[in-house]
């Protein structure tokens, strides 16, 4: 019996950690059984100074509780429609919580005057390009969204310590 | 009157959507993504079967509305203003209120500086006192946020607040200082020696000055769990001698649970304590359908040997059962049935009439935000 509970636990942490790592473009080049695109690539203007966020910093900036990145500069975090499939992934995977969960944080941010939420953008081209014009921007598409046309940065997603 | 008032919040709310353009010079298309515009808004039916409490009257009130729209401007990197104004239509009244209106500096996320009417920052829902959607029930719990004269939404005054991120953990805190104007119903005056008739509704305001409190929240490393206390004192209005109010509570939530537990304490210096508390538990039913359900009590305890208040006076306790149909998690529609024994807030809207000690409740209505 504990034997069964501490595999299951095992078999649970590997898919927590395949999810995770698997979410990063280099993780997904380094395993050449996964050829389906990753739900979501992290993307940031190239001024960003990091280049690589474990997903517990990328909530963090996400939800607006670290509002500089290191060299001093403004997060600008962006977000796609909330029934983008990216959008459902990355809440799920990086924010872990629920698109209603999402919008009630900020419901509770916003109407105590304490913060706004980022600002949706309604296609994957839309926030390429304003991720792309805007210093200190950070987004997120879809593994199959077209980059090479953009003048960004991906962010590869790390797992926390 | 409120015809004027509304001129009156018309220009305030154009002179907030032009802040930032007139502090940072940039051009309007670039004001625009500096502007945020938020609202929210309910209706609701009440009825009883005797007593008025909370939204319900015997003969069944319809007039329960409110309508709100929140800006927020970040005219600088430092600098955001937030102003939100509300109409509020009940069955005896209506009208246009500044929720509250501040300005913000931030010096970091560790330290941001605030001044003006702003947010009252204490337990589960003071500083999100009206938006439904952020709630199991279409009322908060009567027992700590009714017109107990404990709780304000808002203060004036100045204010310091913050995130601190340490490991695995998220502590947010509120340093506050002013003034605050508590509501107060007819079971509070009665606790306090007032008479109903003589003291009128000038009476239902209470103003606390020199105001003191803070207000900490943990996140903890278990998604979804947060904790937390507040605290303030103040000076009483009638005899300036200080009251003291203090709170802890819990917020537990997953996409399909959300528990909220608090209580509070608040003492008036030689007079009065009152103990409040409550516990509430939602569950959601796939992706529309909710139910809910809710304890809370409520006590007074005179302090005075020759004032002793009639037991059903002094307390309220009171069980509710709700469900709810979110048609998306910004508009809720409700529906709940409440229990409720004693008359701390349950009175007849007939003073002459006799006082039952229990209520029964049902509400209709719905709730939405943006």
């Amino acid at each position: 019996m504990e034997r069964s509970v501490a595999s299951s636990l095992v078999a649970l942490l590997a898919a927590v950690g395949a999810a995770v790592g698997g979410l990063s473009p280099s993780a997904h080049s380094a395993a050449p059984e996964a050829t389906a695109a990753p739900p979501f690539v992290v993307i940031a203007n190239p001024s960003v100074p990091d280049t690589a966020l474990t997903p517990k910093e990328l909530a963090v900036l996400f939800l607006k509780k670290r509002t500089k990145w290191s060299d001093g500069s403004v997060v600008v975090p962006l977000d796609l429609d909330s029934t983008a499939a990216a959008r459902l992934a990355f809440s799920d995977r990086i924010l872990d919580k629920s698109i209603p969960q999402i919008k009630a944080y900020w419901q509770q941010r916003a109407f105590s005057g304490r913060a706004v939420p980022p600002p949706e953008l309604d296609t994957e081209n839309e926030l390429l390009r304003r991720v792309e014009s805007s210093p200190g921007a950070i987004g997120y598409v879809s593994g199959a969204a077209e980059l090479a046309a953009f003048k960004i940065k991906i962010i590869s997603i790390i797992p926390d310590p | 009157m409120i015809r004027a008032r509304s001129r009156l919040l018309l220009k305030l709310l154009l002179l907030v959507a032009s802040l930032p353009g007139a502090l940072s010079g940039t051009a309007a298309a670039q004001t625009s993504e500096k502007l945020a515009f938020h609202g929210y808004g309910s209706w609701g039916y009440g009825r009883t079967d005797g007593n008025a409490v909370s939204i319900g009257t015997e003969e069944g009130s319809y007039e329960n509305l409110t309508v709100a729209l929140s800006v927020t401007g970040q005219p600088t990197e430092r600098l955001t203003v937030h102003m939100q104004p509300h109409f509020l239509q009940t069955p005896t009244s209506s009208e246009i209120e500044i929720d509250y209106a501040f300005g913000e500096w931030a010096f970091s996320d560790q330290l941001r500086f605030r001044l003006g009417k702003i947010r009252h920052s204490f337990g589960n829902y003071a500083d999100v006192y009206e938006i439904g959607t952020l709630r199991p029930f279409f009322d908060l719990p009567t027992s700590v946020y009714g017109p107990a004269g404990i709780i304000a939404p808002a203060y004036t005054g100045i204010n310091l607040t913050g995130i601190i991120l340490p490991e695995d953990f998220e502590l947010s805190y509120d340093l506050l200082a002013g003034h605050m104007v508590l509501e107060v119903g007819d079971g509070l005056r009665l606790a306090e020696g007032l008479d109903l008739e003589e003291d009128g509704d000038a009476a239902r305001k209470q103003k606390v000055r020199n105001l003191i409190g803070t207000y900490l929240r943990l996140a903890t490393p278990l998604p979804g769990l947060a904790v937390g206390t507040a605290a303030f004192a103040g000076d009483d209005p009638y005899d300036g001698q200080r009251n003291s109010t203090w709170g802890a509570f819990i917020d537990y939530g997953t996409p399909r649970i959300t528990a909220r537990l608090e209580i509070v304490r608040h003492e008036k210096h030689l007079k009065l304590r009152m103990n409040a508390a409550y516990a509430e538990l939602a569950y959601k039913l796939g992706g529309h359908w909710e139910l809910a359900t809710r304890y809370e009590s409520f006590e007074a305890s005179s302090r005075l040997t020759d004032r002793t208040l009639p037991r059903s006076l002094s307390e309220h306790r009171a069980l509710a059962l709700g469900i709810n149909y979110w048609l998306s998690p910004n508009f809720v529609l409700r529906a709940s049935v409440h229990r409720i024994r004693g008359n701390f807030f349950a009175f007849p809207a007939d003073r002459e009439a006799p006082i039952e000690d229990t209520t029964r409740l049902v509400v209709l209505g719905g709730q939405f935000s943006f």
